[in-house]
């Protein structure tokens, strides 16, 4: 379900809601491990999403995105007892997108944004399986760059902070990228190559 | 985060690698237009895993070049691979047949571990 507005010239909100509805059904086919998973849950998720977009002034959006998603678990782990059927996670970010010079010339972008997960699978190395960890947060903030320096040559930057940690303990979670930096220059000839 | 190939989810719920397992293998790159990246859990349309994002991949709609590649990786795990992909454009913009196969082998230890061919075609109506 979508629903889209426009009040006003500088001002757009869009929101969704989806509903997704889970069975989880295990049957345990050896007869002799009565200890293996075996049983049927259901669950459902109400998932509401909303995009709040303000602008453009001087070539300058603002936006505001929240919503929440869920990522399903094993089936024999939500018979076992071992992790909830659905996890659910909770996410908005704020920032801004412009284009401060001439249109086609440079674009900035900055946004700060929030991510909870109540449920992060974490991958165990040592058995090269993934784990189910607890509740987690992230927050970071994200700023890039692109456009066209002269000519046929184009930049595209990003760089991003992310911090990432469990509720429970405050502990960092394993793997999770504190710094992300990625830099381009390309060359784009209007002949179709580029390099 | 939730995969997709022209709207096909890929991700592999209760596999043993991990819940929601993406195995990107079957994809043969030159089939493959663009990628789409969508950031956050804040767009509808994407139900299971949509935690941190989405991606999207988009299959090309017409071949507009033919392309035959061989490839052969040696090592530890020895890799070959073969794509053909053949359009035959009936009128403009669109093409009667595409097909293409790959193979792929990984030998270790003088034995076969895995083999796999892949082969799909498209009739489009003309």
């Amino acid at each position: 379900m979508k629903l889209e507005l426009q009040s006003t010239p500088w001002m757009r909100l869009s929101g969704g809601l989806l509903t997704d509805y889970f069975t989880f059904d295990v049957r345990n086919l050896c007869d002799t491990c009565p200890q293996q998973p075996n049983g049927r849950t259901d669950s459902g998720q109400v998932s509401p999403k909303a995009n709040l977009i303000l602008g453009p002034w001087s070539n300058t959006e603002f936006f505001v995105n929240y919503g929440t998603g869920f990522h399903s678990n094993d089936a024999r782990s939500t018979e076992a007892g071992g992790s909830s059927p659905l996890a659910k996670a909770q996410g908005a970010e704020v920032g801004f997108r412009s284009k401060p010079w001439r249109p086609e010339r440079m674009e900035l972008i900055a946004t700060f944004w929030w991510l909870d997960l109540k449920s992060e699978l974490v991958f165990e190395g040592d058995t090269g399986t993934t784990d189910a960890r607890g509740l987690t947060r992230r927050y970071g903030i994200e700023i890039g760059a692109r456009g066209q320096v002269y000519g046929p040559l184009y930049f595209d930057d990003s760089f991003s902070w992310t911090h990432a940690e469990f509720r429970s303990t405050g502990l960092a979670i394993p793997l999770a990228p504190e710094l992300t930096a990625y830099s381009a220059l390309l060359l784009r000839w209007p002949e179709g190559l580029s390099s | 985060m939730p995969f997709f190939v022209d709207n096909m989810p890929i991700n592999l719920r209760t596999h043993g690698h991990g819940q929601g397992y993406t195995d990107l293998s079957f994809i043969i790159p030159e089939t493959i237009e663009g990628i789409d990246v969508v950031k956050g859990t804040y767009h509808e349309g994407f139900g299971d895993f949509d935690t941190a994002g989405a991606v999207r991949f988009k299959t090309r709609e017409v071949l507009k070049e033919n392309v035959v590649q061989g490839y052969r990786q040696s090592g530890y795990l020895f890799g070959i691979r073969a794509v053909a992909t053949a359009g035959f454009q009936v009128r403009d913009d669109t093409i009667s047949n595409i097909s293409f196969g790959t193979q792929t082998k990984r030998v270790s230890t003088g034995t076969i571990v895995e083999s796999a061919v892949q082969e799909a075609s498209y009739t489009r109506p003309t």
